[in-house]
Protein backbone atom coordinates (compact mmCIF):
# COMPACT_ATOMS: atom_id res chain seq x y z
CA UNK A 1 0.00 0.00 0.00
CA UNK A 2 1.35 3.38 -1.03
CA UNK A 3 2.72 5.58 1.55
CA UNK A 4 2.72 9.29 2.46
CA UNK A 5 6.11 10.73 3.76
CA UNK A 6 5.73 14.03 5.33
CA UNK A 7 8.79 16.22 6.70
CA UNK A 8 9.66 15.55 9.53
CA UNK A 9 9.83 17.24 13.47
CA UNK A 10 13.11 16.20 14.19
CA UNK A 11 13.68 18.60 17.34
CA UNK A 12 11.59 20.77 19.67
CA UNK A 13 11.88 24.30 18.04
CA UNK A 14 11.85 23.07 14.24
CA UNK A 15 9.00 24.30 12.12
CA UNK A 16 9.69 23.90 8.78
CA UNK A 17 12.68 21.91 6.58
CA UNK A 18 14.03 22.81 3.83
CA UNK A 19 14.84 20.23 0.88
CA UNK A 20 18.62 20.78 -0.12
CA UNK A 21 18.75 17.55 -2.19
CA UNK A 22 16.88 14.60 -2.95
CA UNK A 23 19.39 11.43 -2.76
CA UNK A 24 16.40 9.08 -4.25
CA UNK A 25 14.64 9.52 -7.70
CA UNK A 26 11.16 7.96 -8.81
CA UNK A 27 11.84 4.57 -9.32
CA UNK A 28 14.53 3.81 -7.23
CA UNK A 29 13.40 1.16 -4.19
CA UNK A 30 14.46 2.49 -0.71
CA UNK A 31 14.64 0.44 2.66
CA UNK A 32 13.76 1.20 5.81
CA UNK A 33 16.91 3.43 7.19
CA UNK A 34 18.02 4.28 3.89
CA UNK A 35 18.93 8.32 3.69
CA UNK A 36 16.64 9.80 1.34
CA UNK A 37 17.03 13.53 1.81
CA UNK A 38 19.01 16.19 2.84
CA UNK A 39 17.20 18.64 5.23
CA UNK A 40 18.47 21.88 6.39
CA UNK A 41 16.30 23.79 9.43
CA UNK A 42 17.23 26.96 11.46
CA UNK A 43 19.51 24.52 13.84
CA UNK A 44 21.14 21.90 11.37
CA UNK A 45 20.95 20.38 8.03
CA UNK A 46 21.53 16.63 7.78
CA UNK A 47 20.69 13.75 5.95
CA UNK A 48 17.21 11.70 7.16
CA UNK A 49 16.06 8.30 6.83
CA UNK A 50 13.22 6.65 5.73
CA UNK A 51 11.58 4.94 8.12
CA UNK A 52 9.20 3.02 5.37
CA UNK A 53 10.11 0.31 2.64
CA UNK A 54 9.30 0.80 -0.75
CA UNK A 55 9.91 2.31 -4.05
CA UNK A 56 9.66 5.80 -4.78
CA UNK A 57 6.23 6.29 -6.35
CA UNK A 58 6.15 10.82 -6.71
CA UNK A 59 8.49 13.24 -4.96
CA UNK A 60 6.02 16.30 -4.30
CA UNK A 61 8.59 18.43 -3.53
CA UNK A 62 11.06 19.93 -5.06
CA UNK A 63 15.02 20.94 -4.21
CA UNK A 64 15.10 23.84 -2.52
CA UNK A 65 11.99 24.39 -1.41
CA UNK A 66 11.20 24.86 2.87
CA UNK A 67 7.57 22.89 3.76
CA UNK A 68 6.32 22.85 7.56
CA UNK A 69 6.58 19.56 9.72
CA UNK A 70 4.03 17.43 8.96
CA UNK A 71 3.21 18.57 4.97
CA UNK A 72 3.61 14.96 2.42
CA UNK A 73 6.77 15.12 0.46
CA UNK A 74 7.25 11.62 -1.00
CA UNK A 75 5.38 8.80 -1.40
CA UNK A 76 6.40 5.36 -1.59
CA UNK A 77 4.83 2.23 -2.64
CA UNK A 78 4.98 -0.47 -5.19
CA UNK A 79 5.99 -0.11 -8.76
CA UNK A 80 2.81 0.78 -10.58
CA UNK A 81 0.41 1.32 -7.88
CA UNK A 82 -2.58 3.99 -8.49
CA UNK A 83 -1.72 6.73 -6.06
CA UNK A 84 -4.18 9.21 -8.24
CA UNK A 85 -6.53 8.56 -5.31
CA UNK A 86 -4.09 10.05 -2.14
CA UNK B 1 19.81 -20.95 34.97
CA UNK B 2 16.40 -22.62 35.81
CA UNK B 3 13.53 -20.85 34.83
CA UNK B 4 10.10 -21.96 33.86
CA UNK B 5 9.21 -21.32 30.57
CA UNK B 6 5.83 -18.64 31.24
CA UNK B 7 8.32 -16.52 33.10
CA UNK B 8 10.56 -16.58 29.93
CA UNK B 9 7.83 -16.01 27.71
CA UNK B 10 6.74 -13.15 30.13
CA UNK B 11 10.18 -11.54 29.85
CA UNK B 12 9.86 -11.61 25.78
CA UNK B 13 6.98 -10.09 26.15
CA UNK B 14 8.42 -7.27 28.41
CA UNK B 15 11.13 -6.93 26.24
CA UNK B 16 8.35 -6.43 23.36
CA UNK B 17 6.79 -3.94 25.10
CA UNK B 18 9.18 -2.17 25.74
CA UNK B 19 10.49 -2.35 21.93
CA UNK B 20 6.82 -1.12 20.76
CA UNK B 21 6.58 1.59 23.14
CA UNK B 22 9.67 3.00 22.16
CA UNK B 23 9.58 2.23 18.66
CA UNK B 24 5.77 3.74 18.53
CA UNK B 25 7.47 7.41 20.69
CA UNK B 26 10.26 7.39 17.58
CA UNK B 27 7.66 7.39 14.94
CA UNK B 28 5.04 9.69 17.06
CA UNK B 29 7.98 12.29 17.68
CA UNK B 30 8.59 12.65 14.25
CA UNK B 31 5.48 13.33 13.35
CA UNK B 32 5.11 16.09 15.75
CA UNK B 33 2.56 14.67 18.19
CA UNK B 34 4.95 14.66 21.28
CA UNK B 35 6.62 17.57 23.16
CA UNK B 36 9.84 18.04 24.03
CA UNK B 37 12.85 15.45 23.34
CA UNK B 38 12.77 11.92 23.50
CA UNK B 39 16.01 9.33 23.77
CA UNK B 40 14.62 5.80 22.92
CA UNK B 41 16.35 2.35 24.37
CA UNK B 42 15.53 0.24 21.27
CA UNK B 43 18.18 -2.40 21.69
CA UNK B 44 18.64 -2.44 25.06
CA UNK B 45 15.59 -4.24 26.18
CA UNK B 46 17.79 -7.24 28.02
CA UNK B 47 19.41 -4.97 30.02
CA UNK B 48 16.25 -3.55 31.31
CA UNK B 49 14.04 -6.35 31.75
CA UNK B 50 16.42 -8.52 32.64
CA UNK B 51 17.07 -5.89 36.20
CA UNK B 52 13.68 -4.30 36.72
CA UNK B 53 11.56 -7.27 35.79
CA UNK B 54 12.34 -8.68 38.95
CA UNK B 55 11.86 -5.17 40.98
CA UNK B 56 8.83 -5.92 43.62
CA UNK B 57 5.87 -2.89 43.66
CA UNK B 58 7.42 -1.67 46.58
CA UNK B 59 11.13 -1.46 45.68
CA UNK B 60 12.49 2.25 43.90
CA UNK B 61 14.48 3.01 41.21
CA UNK B 62 15.75 5.94 39.05
CA UNK B 63 16.05 6.17 35.56
CA UNK B 64 17.93 7.85 33.22
CA UNK B 65 17.13 10.42 30.18
CA UNK B 66 16.72 7.27 28.13
CA UNK B 67 14.15 5.89 30.93
CA UNK B 68 10.68 5.11 29.66
CA UNK B 69 11.43 1.11 29.40
CA UNK B 70 12.57 1.73 33.48
CA UNK B 71 9.14 3.50 33.90
CA UNK B 72 6.71 1.64 31.61
CA UNK B 73 8.27 -2.12 32.86
CA UNK B 74 8.51 -1.01 37.05
CA UNK B 75 5.17 -0.59 36.48
CA UNK B 76 3.77 3.02 34.90
CA UNK B 77 0.80 2.99 32.56
CA UNK B 78 1.40 3.38 28.82
CA UNK B 79 -1.18 5.47 27.81
CA UNK B 80 -0.31 7.80 31.26
CA UNK B 81 3.19 7.64 30.28
CA UNK B 82 2.25 8.91 26.22
CA UNK B 83 -0.03 11.30 27.87
CA UNK B 84 2.35 12.71 29.89
CA UNK B 85 4.72 12.54 26.50
CA UNK B 86 2.35 14.45 24.58
CA UNK B 87 2.08 17.11 27.47
CA UNK B 88 -1.63 16.43 28.55
CA UNK B 89 -3.10 17.25 30.96
CA UNK B 90 -3.75 13.63 32.27
CA UNK B 91 -0.60 12.46 31.71
CA UNK B 92 1.64 10.22 34.34
CA UNK B 93 2.79 14.04 35.67
CA UNK B 94 -0.35 16.20 34.32
CA UNK B 95 1.64 16.54 31.19
CA UNK B 96 4.46 18.89 33.11
CA UNK B 97 7.32 16.78 33.27
CA UNK B 98 7.47 15.07 29.60
CA UNK B 99 10.31 12.38 28.86
CA UNK B 100 12.42 13.78 31.38
CA UNK B 101 10.77 14.01 34.42
CA UNK B 102 8.04 11.27 34.58
CA UNK B 103 7.87 9.64 37.69
CA UNK B 104 4.74 7.63 39.68
CA UNK B 105 6.08 7.47 43.64
CA UNK B 106 3.39 4.87 43.99
CA UNK B 107 4.73 2.24 42.12
CA UNK B 108 8.51 3.28 43.38
CA UNK B 109 9.54 5.15 40.03
CA UNK B 110 11.62 8.15 41.56
CA UNK B 111 11.63 9.39 37.78
CA UNK B 112 13.64 9.65 34.92
CA UNK B 113 16.40 12.64 34.81
CA UNK B 114 17.92 14.76 32.58
CA UNK B 115 20.39 15.58 34.67
CA UNK B 116 23.13 13.42 33.96
CA UNK B 117 23.92 11.20 37.29
CA UNK B 118 21.78 13.21 39.35
CA UNK B 119 19.95 9.60 40.35
CA UNK B 120 22.40 8.54 41.96
CA UNK B 121 22.64 10.96 45.16
CA UNK B 122 18.75 10.44 44.64
CA UNK B 123 18.75 6.49 45.08
CA UNK B 124 21.21 7.16 47.96
CA UNK B 125 18.91 8.87 49.98
CA UNK B 126 15.93 6.50 49.35
CA UNK B 127 18.47 3.35 50.44
CA UNK B 128 19.28 5.48 53.28
CA UNK B 129 15.69 5.50 54.22
CA UNK B 130 15.04 2.01 53.74
CA UNK B 131 17.69 0.61 56.06
CA UNK B 132 16.58 3.46 59.16
CA UNK B 133 13.21 1.66 58.55
CA UNK B 134 14.62 -1.66 58.72
CA UNK B 135 13.00 -2.69 55.08
CA UNK B 136 13.83 -4.98 52.77
CA UNK B 137 13.09 -3.02 49.74
CA UNK B 138 15.97 -2.50 47.64
CA UNK B 139 16.65 1.12 45.15
CA UNK B 140 17.45 0.59 41.47
CA UNK B 141 19.80 3.24 39.97
CA UNK B 142 20.60 3.99 36.67
CA UNK B 143 23.40 5.26 34.61
CA UNK B 144 25.26 5.18 31.35
CA UNK B 145 28.07 4.75 30.24
CA UNK B 146 28.95 8.59 29.42
CA UNK B 147 28.15 9.73 32.83
CA UNK B 148 30.01 6.80 34.54
CA UNK B 149 32.26 9.25 34.87
CA UNK B 150 30.02 12.32 36.64
CA UNK B 151 30.69 13.19 40.37
CA UNK B 152 27.94 12.36 42.22
CA UNK B 153 27.50 8.27 40.40
CA UNK B 154 31.41 7.88 41.93
CA UNK B 155 30.18 9.39 45.28
CA UNK B 156 27.24 7.53 45.68
CA UNK B 157 28.79 4.25 45.15
CA UNK B 158 31.15 5.38 47.72
CA UNK B 159 28.86 6.40 50.28
CA UNK B 160 26.36 3.19 49.29
CA UNK B 161 29.20 1.00 50.15
CA UNK B 162 30.26 2.40 53.29
CA UNK B 163 26.95 2.41 54.73
CA UNK B 164 26.01 -1.01 52.91
CA UNK B 165 23.00 0.68 51.47
CA UNK B 166 20.34 -1.41 49.33
CA UNK B 167 21.42 -0.45 45.75
CA UNK B 168 21.84 -2.28 42.31
CA UNK B 169 24.10 0.53 40.44
CA UNK B 170 22.79 -0.66 36.98
CA UNK B 171 25.10 1.00 34.09
CA UNK B 172 23.61 0.80 31.03
CA UNK B 173 26.60 0.57 29.14
CA UNK B 174 25.43 1.40 25.24
CA UNK B 175 29.36 2.22 24.89
CA UNK B 176 28.51 5.52 23.46
CA UNK B 177 27.66 9.45 25.48
CA UNK B 178 25.66 11.45 22.83
CA UNK B 179 28.05 10.40 20.13
CA UNK B 180 31.85 10.06 22.56
CA UNK B 181 32.49 6.45 21.98
CA UNK B 182 33.43 5.26 26.07
CA UNK B 183 36.97 4.97 24.61
CA UNK B 184 37.33 8.26 24.90
CA UNK B 185 35.74 8.91 27.48
CA UNK B 186 37.63 7.31 29.75
CA UNK B 187 41.05 5.43 29.78
CA UNK B 188 39.61 2.11 31.62
CA UNK B 189 36.29 0.81 29.58
CA UNK B 190 36.03 -2.10 31.86
CA UNK B 191 33.79 -0.29 34.10
CA UNK B 192 32.79 -3.30 36.27
CA UNK B 193 36.41 -3.12 37.48
CA UNK B 194 35.80 0.19 39.38
CA UNK B 195 33.48 -1.57 42.20
CA UNK B 196 36.83 -2.58 43.61
CA UNK B 197 37.82 0.67 44.14
CA UNK B 198 34.21 1.04 46.29
CA UNK B 199 34.82 -2.14 48.02
CA UNK B 200 31.64 -3.14 46.01
CA UNK B 201 30.79 -6.65 44.02
CA UNK B 202 30.71 -5.82 40.27
CA UNK B 203 29.99 -7.75 37.44
CA UNK B 204 30.34 -6.91 33.74
CA UNK B 205 27.61 -9.14 31.81
CA UNK B 206 26.44 -9.69 28.15
CA UNK B 207 23.58 -6.56 28.47
CA UNK B 208 22.15 -8.45 25.45
CA UNK B 209 21.67 -11.90 26.81
CA UNK B 210 18.42 -11.39 29.13
CA UNK B 211 19.13 -14.21 30.77
CA UNK B 212 22.43 -13.42 32.03
CA UNK B 213 21.21 -9.96 32.77
CA UNK B 214 18.42 -11.59 34.89
CA UNK B 215 21.19 -13.79 37.35
CA UNK B 216 23.52 -11.24 37.75
CA UNK B 217 20.85 -8.86 38.48
CA UNK B 218 19.50 -11.59 41.04
CA UNK B 219 22.46 -11.70 43.02
CA UNK B 220 23.01 -8.21 43.43
CA UNK B 221 19.39 -8.08 44.64
CA UNK B 222 19.74 -10.80 47.00
CA UNK B 223 22.45 -9.86 48.43
CA UNK B 224 21.12 -5.84 48.74
CA UNK B 225 17.59 -7.10 50.48
CA UNK B 226 19.72 -9.39 53.00
CA UNK B 227 21.20 -6.14 54.06
CA UNK B 228 24.65 -6.80 52.74
CA UNK B 229 25.51 -3.78 50.49
CA UNK B 230 25.10 -2.37 47.06
CA UNK B 231 26.37 -3.91 44.11
CA UNK B 232 27.49 -2.72 40.60
CA UNK B 233 26.29 -4.41 36.88
CA UNK B 234 27.92 -3.11 33.82
CA UNK B 235 25.70 -4.40 31.11
CA UNK B 236 26.74 -3.90 27.77
CA UNK B 237 24.32 -3.54 25.21
CA UNK B 238 23.91 -1.02 22.23
CA UNK B 239 21.33 1.73 20.78
CA UNK B 240 20.08 1.77 17.63
CA UNK B 241 18.22 5.08 17.16
CA UNK B 242 20.31 8.70 17.19
CA UNK B 243 21.21 9.96 20.69
CA UNK B 244 18.16 11.57 20.83
CA UNK B 245 15.16 10.96 18.26
CA UNK B 246 15.50 13.07 15.02
CA UNK B 247 19.50 14.02 15.89
CA UNK B 248 22.05 13.44 12.94
CA UNK B 249 24.27 10.33 14.49
CA UNK B 250 27.13 10.49 11.63
CA UNK B 251 29.60 9.51 14.23
CA UNK B 252 28.73 5.83 14.80
CA UNK B 253 29.36 3.82 12.10
CA UNK B 254 27.09 2.25 10.24
CA UNK B 255 28.36 -0.75 9.74
CA UNK B 256 28.56 -1.35 13.57
CA UNK B 257 24.55 -0.41 14.13
CA UNK B 258 23.62 -2.81 11.36
CA UNK B 259 25.71 -5.66 13.27
CA UNK B 260 24.64 -5.31 16.50
CA UNK B 261 20.82 -4.78 15.14
CA UNK B 262 21.40 -7.88 12.68
CA UNK B 263 23.64 -10.48 14.86
CA UNK B 264 23.46 -9.00 18.63
CA UNK B 265 20.11 -8.33 18.70
CA UNK B 266 18.79 -8.78 22.17
CA UNK B 267 15.03 -9.85 21.52
CA UNK B 268 16.28 -12.01 18.14
CA UNK B 269 18.52 -13.84 20.35
CA UNK B 270 16.00 -14.34 23.17
CA UNK B 271 13.47 -15.70 20.53
CA UNK B 272 15.88 -18.28 19.15
CA UNK B 273 16.39 -19.48 23.22
CA UNK B 274 12.80 -20.32 23.20
CA UNK B 275 12.38 -21.96 19.95
CA UNK B 276 14.90 -23.85 20.38
CA UNK B 277 12.73 -25.01 23.64
CA UNK B 278 10.10 -25.33 21.69
CA UNK B 279 8.02 -22.56 21.38
CA UNK B 280 6.74 -22.07 17.88
CA UNK B 281 7.79 -18.63 15.65
CA UNK B 282 3.79 -17.79 16.03
CA UNK B 283 3.63 -17.78 19.78
CA UNK B 284 6.08 -15.69 19.51
CA UNK B 285 4.81 -13.50 16.80
CA UNK B 286 1.53 -12.91 18.35
CA UNK B 287 2.98 -11.86 21.42
CA UNK B 288 4.71 -8.96 19.38
CA UNK B 289 1.62 -8.03 17.30
CA UNK B 290 -0.25 -8.05 20.84
CA UNK B 291 2.61 -4.90 21.96
CA UNK B 292 1.96 -3.19 19.07
CA UNK B 293 -1.99 -2.99 19.09
CA UNK B 294 -1.21 -2.31 23.10
CA UNK B 295 1.02 0.46 22.20
CA UNK B 296 -1.04 2.48 19.56
CA UNK B 297 -4.24 1.67 21.82
CA UNK B 298 -2.59 3.43 24.66
CA UNK B 299 -1.44 6.20 22.38
CA UNK B 300 -4.92 6.54 20.96
CA UNK B 301 -5.98 7.40 24.44
CA UNK B 302 -3.22 9.68 25.08
CA UNK B 303 -4.15 11.96 21.82
CA UNK B 304 -7.60 12.13 22.79
CA UNK B 305 -6.44 13.99 26.10
CA UNK B 306 -6.88 17.45 26.88
CA UNK B 307 -4.10 19.73 26.92
CA UNK B 308 -3.74 21.55 30.62
CA UNK B 309 -5.18 24.82 30.80
CA UNK B 310 -2.71 27.87 30.50
CA UNK B 311 -4.12 28.91 34.22
CA UNK B 312 -2.94 26.07 35.75
CA UNK B 313 1.04 27.31 34.93
CA UNK B 314 2.31 27.82 38.31
CA UNK B 315 0.42 25.22 40.04
CA UNK B 316 3.25 22.49 41.82
CA UNK B 317 5.75 24.90 41.75
CA UNK B 318 7.52 26.66 44.14
CA UNK B 319 6.47 30.18 43.50
CA UNK B 320 4.77 32.43 45.21
CA UNK B 321 2.89 34.27 42.68
CA UNK B 322 1.05 36.64 45.29
CA UNK B 323 4.52 37.67 46.51
CA UNK B 324 5.84 37.95 43.18
CA UNK B 325 3.14 40.12 42.13
CA UNK B 326 2.73 37.60 38.89
CA UNK B 327 -0.45 36.66 37.26
CA UNK B 328 -1.10 34.28 34.44
C1 LIG C 1 25.12 17.00 33.80
C2 LIG C 1 24.82 16.85 32.35
N1 LIG C 1 25.81 17.03 31.44
C3 LIG C 1 25.54 16.90 30.11
C4 LIG C 1 24.28 16.61 29.68
C5 LIG C 1 24.00 16.46 28.18
N2 LIG C 1 23.84 15.03 27.84
C6 LIG C 1 22.62 14.45 27.80
S1 LIG C 1 22.70 12.81 27.50
C7 LIG C 1 24.37 12.85 27.35
C8 LIG C 1 25.14 11.58 27.09
C9 LIG C 1 24.83 10.52 28.09
O1 LIG C 1 25.51 9.33 27.80
P1 LIG C 1 25.27 8.02 28.63
O2 LIG C 1 25.37 8.30 30.08
O3 LIG C 1 26.20 6.99 28.09
O4 LIG C 1 23.76 7.63 28.32
P2 LIG C 1 23.12 7.21 26.89
O5 LIG C 1 22.67 8.49 26.25
O6 LIG C 1 24.15 6.52 26.10
O7 LIG C 1 21.97 6.33 27.23
C10 LIG C 1 24.85 14.15 27.54
C11 LIG C 1 26.27 14.52 27.47
C12 LIG C 1 23.27 16.45 30.66
N3 LIG C 1 22.02 16.14 30.32
N4 LIG C 1 23.58 16.56 31.97
MG1 LIG D 1 25.87 5.57 26.71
Amino acid sequence: MAQKVAMPKLGLSMEDGKIVSWLVAEGDVVKKGDMIFEVETEKLSQEVESDYAGTVLKILVPEGETVDCGVDILILGEPGEDISGL
Amino acid sequence: MEMNKDTMLDLYRQMWRMRSFEELAATEFKAGKLQGFVHVGVGEEASTVGVICQARLTDYTTATHRGHGVVLLKGAEAKLMYAELGGRATGLCKGRGGSMHMADLEKGILGTNGILGAGAPIAMGVALGIKYKKLDDVVFCYFGDGQSNEGGIHEAMNMAGALKLPIIFVCTNNQYGMWTPLTKASANVDLAKRAEGYGIPGAAVDGNDVLAVWESAGVAIDRARKGEGPSFLELKTYRYYPHSVGLPDPWRPKEEIEEWRTTRDPIDRFGKVLMAQDVKQETLEAIEKETVDEMQEAFNWAMQQPFPDVTQAYQDVYTNLAVEGRTV
